[in-house]
């Protein structure tokens, strides 16, 4: 403990590193105002035309709601058709966005989006029927599919949303990338001289001698994975509060699916959970990140130079995520909502497992190995003997 | 000298400088060397060589001949094309037999198989004509125009510069060196020299690379042609030749390297840490990039300097329907003045640097402490960060659109079909589109007390943008509504006041300035409106040409439907009846008279220059002057 409090203070709790950071999260929160004003619904935003109508309107669908939007909205296309009616200039109080044909138009929209809420159900049926079709046709010819087509069917079984909401903050936030790759920045900023440093200034030489090599490893280890969870919950924060202060933060409960563009989630959660999972994933990114700079680390002796591998190394991943396929390549959790789009699964002897739930698993089995072999590269034989030495002539 | 060489022998082979130069030159070479092949856009070898047959005689500046060939061979296609449909309706309406089809396909074959290579070669000479550029066998973006920043070189540039510096601070050299009168400041001059020079030749060995394959893809012959030629460049507003844009993009990078090299030794001598000159410098590189990227800021940046060809994209862009220009480049006046920005920096950074390590045994010592070298370099850069910024936040009246994320600012500049006029009013209207749902909004800024005035009725948030026509005195929006019906919206410039003014809803009653349509067609498409250069514009219907006047209120001023082609010179209005004939319409009297009459025209071939009516009947395009 004494070990890991020591490394935190050396590698992180650093006056650069929180400048850093500082600085990235403000380059962060200006990348958050360009992505709503290119990928956001700007009718949803408070000087929108969307946003009276909508914090009337918002919660459960009931049916009085129903009955109160519809005749609303026949309402006001009936004031619009009128022969005498003028568009007029000046905003009016009575109406929500201020004028008549505004309130049809954002009626009408709020009518589509009880709709899709409503309707939802059906396409899980047509879903469902389908899968069944697949399943008949794939009886007796393919047993991968046939699984595959039973586990569709099981997946998408019981599925209904009740509320009328606005989601852009989740869709905005499952989209983001820029907060993976301050992630990224920051471990290769904190980690790439942890190893490097020691042995610059023979620290590796102390600690072998005190029978510590094990223990500075592993302390150094605990050190990148709690950074990176700090990192990524940081960052999720930031991201959800950045998008959350101009849609609003609510409806966390309701399902992922309630999203237009994760229609057919493969995962029956709520978006908390997606949050969550999201969280995670892009923790374990990280830690695979955090784990290659160490290992380049343990190998340079020259900080500078482990800088420049561990650059060159992230960006040959990357590059190498280009023509890999996106289930075999843990880069792919840089942009979270590719998951949840579809249900895309990987044929793991002969049984379909969902791609959010493989790539997790083998990014934690790349980090193990990556890990040991840091293991073996900074507490070579001779280290781990000359700490047993150490630990038999103490006693 | 001999400090040079020694410093020179330590720093390239002992500090493996000259590797780390070299595995940058080389991945460069081995990730170029795929791209080093023209394709011409085509797919296969035969194809390429078809395509260069066709395109060898109209290389280089355009004429009159070359253009006259164009539509020939255009002609040619087009005939082919229609004896080829006329054939298969023939062969399956059973007026023909297979063997008769086969054998007078083979008249048409030879002309359809090329069809690609014509079209192309066609599209290039229109364009060329248009540009008034150079017909260059180029047809997609060539590798000049790359411009992305190597990331790899400029962390080799850090780790070469960090190593040098921070490695003698770290030895016991530095005691040694201290102890000499002028040791440091010799050594560190040295040392920055050859840093310099390493840094350089390693750029110019690049730019070679970058040559050859450029040569590959487009030979020496054609570098001397107009660099408008190649398709991104069209805007370029200097008057530069493919070489002369090649060998200034290289000064440029050449620049940015040495920028970035300075940059790097003085960070290393002033905090003597590789998280500040190498993790840092190629961080804020990439950040720059990756958020900068859409509106330019990198390249308003210094850190801009290392992408080389954005600087010469231009400053305009025409789009689809030249009512309106795009702003996608940086003014050629801001490149200058940043590279000499970058230049000043590097000296002062060097001269800073190897003023700061005189020492004590020195009898003059100037008085360059950390601090105050530090401080001042602070001051330059916040000078050229200050005008980065100012660059950035200008107005120039000259840049008509400005492409911000997905908002378009337009700024009321048209030109009026035809003659090409361009008419400037006294706001800048915003269009903004967003790009997920499609819609539009409008708004107007004021020029004289940048004033933004919204348009209220303007907000179309399911609605998608086509087109935006813009005069002094009004817009005119043409829109797809939610149910997929294609509507028009006309914007007052002086009251602000605005109506639907067409939506071909099938079946459904439309009002068009007072006047009320009922048909299952489009009452008119932006391609049926005519802008004059006061407050009317013309439109076509079914049932004539409709004029709309100040009053807003349409009247009917030929009463004869009008097929096609509906084209305007300031004067009249030109188009085809629907008896196969060309009518004129004097704006000025309102006479209407038949210029063509008794040739079967084809539809949509009218078209005109200040000179000139053109379009096309069963002989081939006619020429008529006006």
């Amino acid at each position: 403990m004494k070990l890991f409090k020591y490394e935190l203070k050396k590698n992180i709790l650093r006056l650069p590193v929180l400048l850093l950071f500082a600085a990235l999260i403000l380059v962060s929160l200006y990348k958050h105002n360009e992505t709503v004003q290119l990928y956001g619904t700007q009718d949803y935003l408070a000087d929108g035309p969307m946003h009276n109508i909508y914090q009337a309107y918002k919660g459960e669908i009931t049916d009085e709601k129903i009955q109160r939007i519809a005749a609303y909205k026949n309402e006001m296309s009936a004031i619009v058709s009128s022969s005498d009616f003028d568009y007029p200039t000046t905003p009016d109080d009575r109406y929500y966005t201020g004028f008549a044909f505004g309130d049809n138009g954002s009626s009408e929209k709020v009518i589509e989006e009880m709709k899709y809420a409503i309707e939802y159900i059906n396409n899980i049926i047509v879903l469902r029927e389908k899968t069944q079709t697949a399943i008949a046709f794939y009886e007796g010819k393919n047993d991968y599919k046939v699984r595959e087509a039973q586990q569709i069917e099981c997946l998408y079984g019981n599925r209904h949303i009740d509320v009328y909401g606005n989601y852009d903050t989740y869709a905005l936030y499952f989209d983001y990338e820029f907060s993976t790759f301050i992630s990224m920045i920051m471990v290769l900023f904190v980690f790439a001289p942890s190893f490097s440093k020691q042995k610059a200034i023979s620290d590796d030489k102390i600690i072998c001698a005190c029978g510590k090599v094990k223990s500075v490893f592993f302390a150094k280890h605990l050190c990148m994975y709690a950074f990176c969870a700090a990192i990524t919950m940081i960052m999720t924060f930031t991201d959800i509060l950045s998008f959350g202060c101009r849609y609003g933060v609510e409806f966390l409960e309701q399902p992922i699916y309630a999203i237009h563009s994760f229609t057919y989630a493969p995962l029956d959660i709520s978006i908390f959970t997606a949050i969550l999972i999201t969280a995670f994933m892009r923790f374990l990114l990280t830690v695979f990140i955090g784990e290659i700079v160490l290992l380049i680390s343990s190998t340079q002796k020259n900080i500078g130079i482990s800088y420049a591998l561990s650059f060159c190394a992230i960006g040959a991943l990357i590059y190498l995520h280009g023509s890999l396929p996106s289930q075999f390549s843990p880069f792919s959790m840089i942009c979270m909502s590719n998951f949840f789009t579809d249900a895309e699964f990987v044929n793991v002897l002969g049984f379909p497992v969902l791609n959010i739930i493989f790539l997790p698993v083998l990014t934690i089995l790349l980090c193990v190995t990556v890990n040991l072999v840091c293991f073996a590269v900074a507490c070579p034989q001779r280290a781990i003997r000359l700490t047993g030495k150490a630990r038999s002539n103490a006693i | 000298m001999k400090i040079f060489v020694y410093e020179m022998k330590k720093i390239l082979i002992k500090q493996y400088a000259i590797i780390i130069l070299a595995a940058v030159v080389i991945v460069r070479l081995l990730s170029s060397l795929p791209l080093a092949k023209q394709t011409y856009g085509f797919d296969s070898a035969t194809e390429r060589e078809k395509y260069f047959e066709i395109i060898s005689p109209f290389i280089g500046a355009v004429t009159e001949e070359k253009a006259d060939r164009a539509d020939e061979l255009e002609n040619q296609l087009k005939t082919a094309s229609q004896q080829y449909e006329k054939l298969i309706d023939q062969r399956l309406e059973h007026k023909i037999s297979d063997i008769e089809y086969y054998e007078q396909m083979k008249l048409y074959e030879p002309t359809l198989n090329i069809k690609k290579q014509i079209e192309k070669t066609v599209e290039q000479v229109r364009q060329a004509q248009e540009r008034q550029c150079d017909i260059l066998p180029v047809s997609y973006i060539p590798i000049i125009c790359e411009a992305s920043a190597d990331y790899l070189f400029v962390l080799a540039i850090c780790l070469i510069c960090s190593l040098s510096i921070i490695t003698e601070y770290t030895s016991k050299t530095r005691y040694i060196l201290r102890t000499t009168p002028a040791g440091q400041s010799r050594s560190m001059a040295a040392k920055t020299a050859v840093l310099l020079l390493s840094v350089a030749v390693a750029s110019v060995l690049l730019s070679a690379v970058e040559g050859y394959c450029l040569s590959k893809q487009l030979p020496f012959e054609y570098w001397a042609y107009s660099a408008r030629g190649i398709e991104i460049m069209t805007n370029c507003t200097a008057e530069l030749s493919i070489g002369g844009l090649f060998i200034q993009t290289q000064l440029i990078k050449l620049v940015g390297s040495i920028f970035t090299a300075s940059v790097a030794i003085l960070i290393s001598e002033l905090f003597k840490s590789y998280a500040a000159s190498v993790f840092s410098l190629v961080t804020v590189q990439i950040v720059v990039d990756y958020v900068g990227n859409r509106s330019n800021l990198s390249y308003l940046l210094p850190t801009g300097a290392m992408r080389g060809y954005g600087y010469f994209y231009g400053d305009v862009t025409p789009t689809a329907e030249n009512n309106y220009m795009q702003f996608t480049g940086v003014p050629l006046w801001y490149t200058a003045v940043l590279m000499c920005g970058l230049l000043i920096f590097s000296a002062a950074a060097c001269a800073g640097t190897i003023l700061s390590c005189n020492n004590r045994l020195k009898r003059k010592r100037k008085k360059i402490h950390k601090a105050a070298l530090l401080s001042t370099m602070c001051i330059i850069t916040s000078l050229l960060l200050s005008s980065c910024s100012v660059a950035n936040n200008r107005y120039d009246p000259e840049d008509t659109m400005k492409l911000v994320g997905g908002s378009y600012t337009l700024i009321g500049e048209y030109n009026i079909p035809f003659t090409n006029e361009l008419k400037t009013s006294k706001y800048k209207i915003v269009l903004e589109t967003n790009q997920s749902s499609g819609g539009f909004s409008i708004s107007l800024i004021d020029l004289a007390s940048k004033e933004k005035l919204d348009i209220p009725q303007s907000y179309f948030s399911d609605e998608t943008f086509i087109h935006c026509f813009i005069t002094e005195h009004y817009i005119l929006v043409e829109y797809i509504t939610k149910d997929g019906a294609e509507a028009m919206r006309y914007y007052d410039l002086n009251d602000f006041s605005t109506q639907t003014i067409a939506q071909n809803t099938q079946g459904v009653e439309k009002n068009l300035f007072g006047l009320t349509f009922k048909d299952s067609e489009s009452i008119f498409t932006t391609s049926s409106l005519v802008f004059t250069d006061d407050r009317d514009f013309f439109f076509v219907t079914d049932s004539g040409l409709y004029k709309v006047g100040v009053n807003k209120n349409a009247s009917l001023i030929i009463d004869e439907p009008v097929t096609e082609g509906l084209i305007y010179d300031a004067h009249s209005i030109y188009f085809i009846s629907e008896k196969d004939s060309i009518k004129r319409y004097d704006l000025s009297t309102g006479i209407l008279s038949e210029i063509v009459s008794g040739e079967k025209i084809i539809p949509r071939s009218l078209w005109g220059d200040y000179d000139y009516i053109y379009y096309t009947n069963e002989n081939g395009e006619q020429k008529l002057a006006k």
